[in-house]
């Protein structure tokens, strides 16, 4: 080990730090949105949630529950979305690159959505 | 390295690239998911593979390496597993060559293993970005890179044991 070693390793594990910072930022409604192919195809307002609900998309199963947002189901070969923790935290994202669907969940102060499309 | 004769060089090539193709078949079947690790983390073994015949033989081999670790890929997983690998692979490689061209003895293999880790997760969360078309995924990154620094360590430690053995066992050979 050397001690350029030590300033890279510091340097890296600082600009996680820096990455993280946005997910604990205090936040107030939490929404998921589900994007295929980049357009949004749902967004599902977490907090106002009564019972979970499902949605399907594009070979991908999605739950929305309460606390977050999960996938449950995939045609995909290597199952990474289906194993991937539930998005809980503002900026979560999760992708099932496979089928070009990402789940991302926002938890901002005002919800700026006019309308939303199903 | 360089007063090997042809034969020689297959040879080396030959079993190096067959470590590199048994690690990777290693971490994907034999260790099974480590429950804190996100998804799609590896602990790039085979990276051990790629960093030190770079070290041996320069940019050429390193990316002849990470081309036949992506055809690998793409027989045994699928196409996205194939675009995963080249994307992390090319990128990671460019960057490994360039290190060790600029800078012999500012950083051993750990400083080397954490910056290539960083950029292969890199370049393939670039090309999971441009394969789904939403930006939004950048944010996996940050859990990628606290495991790029413990995986980046691992494998460069491994190499700063291995390496000047195997430095020793070439200039004898």
């Amino acid at each position: 080990m050397k001690k350029g070693d030590y300033y890279v390793i510091v340097s890296v594990l600082a600009l996680c730090v820096l990455l993280f910072i946005p997910s604990f930022l205090p936040s107030g409604e939490k929404t998921a949105e589900v994007y295929v192919d980049g357009e949004r195809v749902k967004t599902v307002c977490l907090t106002s949630l009564k019972t979970e609900e499902r949605f399907e998309a594009a070979g991908c199963e999605i739950l929305f529950e309460k606390d977050g947002a999960s996938f449950i189901k995939s045609d995909c070969p290597d199952q990474l979305c289906v194993k991937c923790k539930k998005l809980k935290m503002n900026g979560d994202s999760m992708a099932c690159v496979p089928n070009r669907v990402v789940v991302t969940v926002r938890a901002e102060k005002e919800n700026n959505y006019d309308i939303v499309a199903y | 390295m360089k007063n090997m004769t042809k034969a020689q060089k297959t040879a080396l090539y030959g079993i190096l690239s067959a470590l590199a193709l048994l690690l990777s078949v290693l971490e994907n079947y034999l260790i099974p998911d480590i429950p804190f690790l996100p998804p799609g983390a590896k602990i790039g073994l085979s990276n051990i593979i790629t960093m030190l015949t770079a070290s041996l033989s320069g940019f050429s081999g390193a990316i002849y390496i990470t081309l036949l670790k992506g055809l690998f890929a793409f027989i045994t997983r699928g196409a996205t597993a194939c675009i995963m690998s080249l994307s992390g692979g090319i990128l990671s490689t460019a960057v490994l060559c360039l290190i060790l061209r600029l800078n012999k003895d500012k950083l051993s293999f750990v400083g080397i293993g954490v910056l290539c880790a960083c950029f292969h997760n890199l370049g393939q969360l670039a090309a999971a970005l441009v394969i789904s078309g939403t930006p939004m995924l950048f944010n996996y990154g940050k859990y990628l890179l606290i495991f790029a620094v413990i995986t980046g360590t691992a494998t460069g430690l491994c190499l700063n044991i291995l390496m000047p053995r195997i430095e020793a066992a070439l200039r004898t050979a």
